[in-house]
């Protein structure tokens, strides 16, 4: 059995999105719920989140952008940025527990505490930008959280794969032009928030190492499988990542209210243990994986409890 | 007697049929088997997106394309002979360039 980290937290449950909003505190209710339920909570190692120490957060956001959303929150504003971004007046130290709780989960893992780690945090961060909130996104966990490993850790080459049902385009436009980091998405397409196409593929210094494999809706478990093999696995291995971190979304399961897509909790555990068996043989299995999107409270647990079976395994 | 143009006429395509038999995997497909000009979706092959998307993928990095959309890809990899006249124009303006 492999030693994974779980990281959450009550307080992830106070950032409040209103009554009909869909990315809601029962979402992670509803994982916490399911994973003691199945008694898988048992076999992983529970570790405490932090907040972000914002020197980190300013590596992928601007500070008067940080600055505004603590300012909006703490104001008592609704909406932040987009008509879908809400938030409530806990929303900005919730979000910097979410980050927080990334490093955290990464000191973790660098320190041989644990092999991998799933963050169980909210709000998700993948759409935002340096200086916007977009799609339900104040701070983008996952960009944040390479940002930390290269500076903090010395690693000089991270792995992003973002499965999310929706492209990933805060984290696409974070390293953009960065050959160190290798952004990889797989999304709806087309679909929110518009971007990820195949000609998206970075620029610069960081040309080829951003790949979007954008799908049409009702794709399913072997047609991931195959991006995932046929596709992904060859330039992740010839990028040899020393760490790869996983916007975790678990949307494109086929009973999700907001997308088209047609995988089931085989799938996610199929997707698992083809990651970690690539992390097995290209960093020492160091993955991390946090939650993003994921809608249908049933489906999203039980997706969640087989990637966690998986990485355990 | 002329006789018809042969693959070995047309090396490019030759080496487009190769390519996607490799990339592909295909089992049951030899590059013998596909013609010029016969569509990649409805003919012998039988593509779908995702191996149009692998085989964007791994020619852009033979052959230094880039294909940005799906109008594109649909339109570039309808058969043997339009990604070889595809190519072949990627050659050509970079020749000239």
């Amino acid at each position: 059995m492999k030693r994974v980290g779980l990281i959450t937290h009550p307080d992830y449950q106070t950032h409040l999105t209103g009554l009909t909003h869909p990315e809601r505190p029962e979402r992670l209710q509803a994982i916490i719920e399911h994973l003691s339920r199945c008694g898988l909570t048992k076999d992983l190692v529970p570790l405490p989140p932090r907040q972000a120490e914002l020197k980190w957060v300013e590596q992928v956001h601007g500070p008067e952008y940080i600055h505004r959303v603590e300012e909006f929150c703490r104001g008592g504003r609704a909406i932040i940025d987009s008509m879908d971004t809400e938030i409530s007046p806990r929303s900005y130290d919730v979000s910097l527990l979410a980050a927080g709780g990334a490093l955290a989960a990464a000191d973790a893992i660098m320190g041989g505490k644990v092999d991998s780690a799933f963050c169980a945090v909210r709000p998700p961060g993948h759409h935002a930008l340096r200086d916007v909130a977009m799609g339900f996104c104040l701070f983008n966990n996952v960009a944040i959280t390479a940002k930390y490993l290269q500076q903090r850790h010395g690693l000089e080459r991270i792995l992003i794969i973002d499965w999310d049902v929706h492209h990933g385009n805060g984290t696409q436009d974070a390293f953009y032009a960065d050959p160190t980091v290798f952004f990889f998405s797989i999304h709806q397409f087309p679909f929110y928030p518009g971007t990820g196409s195949r000609g998206e593929a970075g620029e610069g210094a960081g040309a080829g190492f951003t790949l979007n494999a954008p799908m049409e809706a009702g794709r399913g478990d072997d047609d991931y499988l195959r991006v995932f093999e046929k596709i992904l696995a060859p330039r992740a291995h010839s990028f040899a990542p020393q760490f790869i971190l996983i916007s975790a979304g678990f949307d494109a399961h086929r009973a999700d209210p907001l997308a088209g897509m047609n995988l089931t909790e085989q799938g996610y555990e199929r997707l698992t243990d083809l990651v970690r068996s690539w992390a097995a043989d290209l960093c020492g299995g160091r993955i991390l994986s946090m939650l993003e999107g994921g809608y249908d409270l049933q489906a999203t647990a039980r997706s969640v409890e087989s990637h966690l079976g998986r990485l355990a395994h | 007697m002329t006789p018809p143009p042969s693959d070995a006429a047309f090396p490019l395509r030759q080496e487009i049929k190769e390519f996607i038999v490799t990339q592909l995997r295909l089992k049951d497909v030899s590059a013998a088997d596909i013609r010029d000009d016969e569509s990649l979706v409805e003919g012998t092959l039988g593509l779908d997106s995702i191996d149009f998307l692998e085989l964007t993928v791994a020619m852009e990095k033979q052959y230094g394309i880039k294909i940005t959309d799906a109008d594109e890809v649909r339109r570039v990899f309808a058969s043997v002979e339009s990604i070889a006249a595809y190519i072949a124009g990627h050659r050509a303006r970079a020749a000239s360039a």
